[in-house]
């Protein structure tokens, strides 16, 4: 794949910013930044601040964004861009209420349609050390895919596409509630098989999410699904398996405390599974482990209680 | 005008020229403009210069009638009289100068166009065949044959075939033994024969003669209740047949009109109604040249060329066939390459999104989007091959009766469908001279009225279009069309299929949107959705299905249905404040009762037997089937009956 020799521009914050800041770096992309005020963002090293207005001649514009704040910034930027520009998204959340992935948010907000959410197991500490890692690009825009392809993809880091764009957003974000409710057995000490019992089963739930919103229930099976997942369960986990555990351990789910120690995302994780589970109460979907953590971040079950509740289900299909 | 006229020679252009001279001046005028003779049916008027103008309010001597006026006697007066009345009550009219339309240059370019289709299909897969292995020549040739032979096993209808049987049993035994040069020979034909076969022809006497005979005929379809005053001379014959081309009173034709009116001359117009009825496409010919908008070529069922009600109008009027009994894939190659040609080349046209007619009768929502596709194709074609911005603008149109002709049968599918028993429908009630009969005589008494409605139009990727042409994004910002097919990387206009196909799926969404939007609500839907809820809900367990079984016989009281009816409008009304639907200005304007009324009349007004009938203690629905189809236009919005019923204390 031949490189890209137009500029990029990144926006946004955390994890998956500095990620993809390494990435395209590594890649060699001339990378430009504007930085909202919404965000307490900064200029990443090695890349060039602009003003929003310089947006109209980047025409590939990677946003790492809380979905609290995309709708906000979607906004500004649709002012500047046109129907040609590509918008590749990471964000791995649902709009409270209404529960639309970041792509819909943008499709409201943007005069372009070719919007890309691109994921996947790339913590920005192995990809910023120059180990082997993987994403992939969910659009249903060939041109998407080439352009990530061409910005992302060096001998470090492999892309894989996929066309369910909806489906991927949807699995990315469910499984962060099944990596939660694995802080909490974790720092329960009750061991690797229920790790496994949760890694397998919570996948088999959001497939059936994934499906139940249009989505290919096997896109969970995926990078975007398995792959997301495992890794924010591996190690020390991510900020959502944190969120977890660091809730077993005080013994409660605080919204300020999980926002004072964890910042957005952990707060944005407790209104994720609030609205998840609004949506699936009404769904008929099976949902057990989402069910569980909604019981637990609402006080009504408490760790011990969440466990016996899952111990105690009828027997399932698996 | 008048000062022009009297310098002018005057001609009439349908009678002998009238040889007044005028002052040595060379031009002239029809005399129809100067008010000496009556002005032919798709005569153009032109000014001195012989730019067409379009004839605005009062110019035609014969302008019709306004809404709501009183009736003409025409026992009592002669035909300049009567003209001179119309005149005097005139409606604004708004003709379309009809030579100016591109499908008056139809048959001219016809050879052109089929060449051109037949040139891009036979390419196309030639190219196919050497990029891909499986799209080899042999393999697009015995495909096509399977797929004519599985199907002329069982089908013999009395449409031409372009090869019977036999011939495909031949080209499947010897395709495999075939050189290259005989299986391009073959293609090539066979190629040549679907677009010819295709292709429409467009016969400008036929259209000023459907144009003079059709409202006539929907007048007669829509407007019996004129039958009362049909005259007894033949001065009043023709003064009755002129008064009979004023459909407005049982036909309205609503929305963004204006707009349409100056979009065709600033680019292409793709129709796209909503349809219901075989009557639609008759209807919509019908609606444009009320509205001033040119003639449109579109897509009919192979059906209709064989109907002797239709076939002679489908044949000469630019209607081009499509049979939906051929599935293969060369054929609908050779479909979407029609209609693209056509909207490269400016020919308006006319798609129904949906297919088929709905069975269903809820707002259709679940669209069909090959031919829609054409339209992104073509503009991308247009800037890539010939650099000319040509925009083509998506025109969504709802068509709402109060009663459908087919409604019986269409109901039936749907039910059997949903069922999932295969049922084929072989003859409905348009092909039923008597029913037709019956809908006309039956339908006077309502004061509804079929409307036709324009939606907001779209550009081809779904954005909405202003006066002048111009998109909107959904935040209101102005766009470039042109943007949507530059390549993000290069900036220059590509083809790209996949994503020719997101726009034209949003494009979709977006005109099933303006479905719901324009549908405008008559009372027939809402005394129909009352009745069956009112009987559902003493069945709360009980699907449909189960319901149309053991339900009927029910008797509804009085009392309940007006009391649904007035909670049923006053949610409507809410959804239509909120810009979600329409409802009819009847129901707008009338209270509760003559909405009741009206509905149980027109419930009542055609089907036979009835589905519903007064008897001493109420109302009782003898055809729930029947109540359900018209209600399910309400269906399509989110109208909680449980709440409904709960406010009306039901």
């Amino acid at each position: 794949m031949a490189e890209l020799t137009m500029p990029v521009a990144l926006i946004g914050d955390g994890d998956r910013f500095d990620s993809l800041t390494a990435l395209l770096q590594a890649n060699g992309c001339d990378v430009r930044t504007w930085l909202p005020t919404e965000l307490s963002a900064s200029v990443p090293q090695g890349a060039t601040e602009i003003e929003i207005a310089d947006l109209a001649d980047t025409p590939l514009i990677y946003l790492a964004v809380p979905l609290t704040s995309l709708r906000a910034i979607a906004r500004q930027i649709g002012d500047v861009i046109s129907a040609r520009h590509a918008v590749v998204h990471a964000c791995h959340n649902l709009e409270a209420g209404s529960l639309a992935t970041a792509s819909q948010v943008l499709l409201d907000e943007l005069p372009t349609r070719r919007f890309g959410f691109v994921t996947g197991p790339m913590r920005p500490d192995d990809v910023g050390r120059g180990l082997p890692a993987s994403g992939v690009c969910a659009s249903r825009y060939p041109e998407v895919w080439e352009l990530a392809e061409r910005s992302l993809v060096h001998d470090r880091f492999r892309l894989y596409r996929s066309r369910d764009l909806l489906g991927a957003e949807h699995a990315a974000a469910y499984g962060r509630v099944i990596a939660m409710g694995a802080g909490v057995a974790s720092q329960m000490k009750l061991g690797e098989s229920v790790q496994a019992t949760l890694f397998a089963r919570g996948l088999a739930e959001v497939g059936r999410w994934v499906s139940h919103r249009g989505g290919d229930g096997q896109t969970t099976f995926g990078i975007a699904g398995a792959g997301n997942l495992y890794l924010d369960m591996a190690d020390h986990g991510s900020v959502d398996f944190r969120v977890g555990a660091d809730a077993m351990a005080t013994g409660k789910f605080d919204p300020v405390a999980v926002g004072k120690k964890f910042g957005s995302t952990g707060r944005d994780l407790l209104d994720l599974v609030e609205s998840l589970w609004a949506g699936v109460r009404d769904s008929r979907v099976q949902s057990h482990i989402l069910e569980t953590c909604h019981l637990m971040v609402s006080g009504e079950l408490d760790p011990q209680g969440a466990v016996m509740h899952l111990m105690t289900l009828p027997t399932l299909d698996d | 005008m008048r000062a022009n006229v009297a310098q002018a020679r005057i001609v009439c252009n349908r009678c002998r020229p009238l040889k007044l001279r005028a002052n040595g001046e060379r031009g002239s005028v029809p005399a129809w403009e100067a008010g000496l003779c009556p002005r032919p049916r798709g005569a153009v008027s032109r000014n001195l210069s012989g730019t067409p103008v379009v004839q605005q309010r009062g110019q035609s001597p014969a302008a019709p009638r306004g809404h709501g006026s009183p009736r003409p006697k025409f026992t009592s007066f002669a035909r300049p009289v009567f003209r001179a009345t119309l005149a005097a009550m005139g409606r604004q009219r708004i003709r379309y100068a009809d030579s100016d339309a591109p499908l008056f240059r139809f048959n001219d370019e016809r050879p052109m166009l089929v060449d051109e289709v037949s040139r891009r299909v036979y390419s196309e897969r030639l190219r196919a065949s050497r990029d891909h292995e499986s799209a080899g020549l042999e393999y697009v040739l015995n495909e096509t044959a399977f797929y004519e032979i599985q199907r002329l096993k069982t089908e013999t209808g009395p449409e031409e075939e372009v090869h019977d049987i036999r011939w495909w049993r031949s080209l499947a035994r010897r395709v495999g033994e075939m050189s290259e040069d005989e299986k391009r020979e073959i293609l090539r034909d066979l190629i040549a024969s679907y677009v010819d076969d295709t292709a429409g022809r467009f016969d400008p006497r036929v259209f000023k003669f459907a144009t003079g005979v059709l409202p006539v005929g929907l007048g007669l379809l829509f407007k019996t209740q004129d039958l009362s005053y049909l005259p007894e001379t033949l001065t009043h014959v023709r003064a009755g047949l002129r008064h009979l081309r004023d459909l407005s009173e049982r036909v309205a034709v609503e929305g963004e009109t204006d707009t349409l009116r100056k979009l065709h001359k600033l680019g292409t117009v793709v129709v796209v109604p909503t349809h219901s009825s075989n009557m639609d496409s008759i209807l919509m010919g019908w609606a444009l040249e009320e509205s001033g908008l040119p003639p449109v070529t579109y897509g009919a069922g192979k059906n209709l060329f064989t109907n002797p009600l239709t076939s002679f109008f489908m044949h000469n009027l630019g209607a081009y066939k499509v049979d939906r009994r051929l599935s293969h894939p060369l054929y609908k190659n050779v479909l979407k390459s029609y209609s693209q040609v056509l909207l490269e080349r400016g020919y308006h046209s006319l798609f129904f999104p949906g297919g088929t007619r709905c069975r269903s009768n809820q707002v259709e929502q679940s669209l069909k989007l090959g031919l829609l596709g054409t339209a992104v194709s073509a503009y991308v074609t247009n800037l890539q091959q010939h650099n000319r911005d040509r925009r083509i603008f998506i025109a969504p149109v709802t068509i709402n009766y109060n009663l459908v002709l087919e409604a019986e049968s269409l109901i039936r599918e749907f039910l059997r469908r949903e069922g999932r028993a295969r049922y084929f429908l072989e003859n409905d009630e348009f092909d039923q001279l008597p029913t037709i009969i019956r809908f006309v005589m039956n339908t006077v008494k309502m004061d509804a009225r079929t409307v036709i409605r324009f939606g907001q139009p779209l550009d081809p990727f779904g954005n909405v279009v202003d006066a002048d042409g111009n998109s909107y994004d959904d935040r209101g910002r102005q766009i470039d069309p042109i943007d949507f097919v530059r390549s993000t990387r290069t900036g220059e206009v590509v083809e790209d299929m996949q994503r020719d196909r997101e726009y034209t799926s949003h494009c979709g969404t977006r005109i099933a949107q303006q479905f719901l939007r324009a549908t405008v609500i008559q009372p027939s839907n809402i005394v129909a959705w009352a009745l069956f809820e009112l009987v559902s809900s003493r069945f709360k367990r009980m699907d449909v299905f189960q319901l149309l079984r053991v339900a009927s016989d029910e008797v509804v009281d009085r009392f309940d249905l007006r009391n649904v009816v007035g909670e049923l409008v006053n949610d409507l009304k809410a959804l239509e404040d909120r810009g979600l639907l329409k409802i009819a200005s009847f129901v707008a304007r009338r209270d509760v009762d003559d909405v009741t009324e009206d509905g149980l009349r027109s419930l009542m007004a055609y089907h036979i037997p009835a589905p519903i009938e007064h008897v001493a203690d109420g109302i009782r629905l003898d055809k729930l089937d029947l109540l359900y189809f018209y209600g399910n236009r309400i269906r399509s919005y989110p109208v909680d009956a449980a709440v409904v019923l709960e406010r009306a204390r039901v």
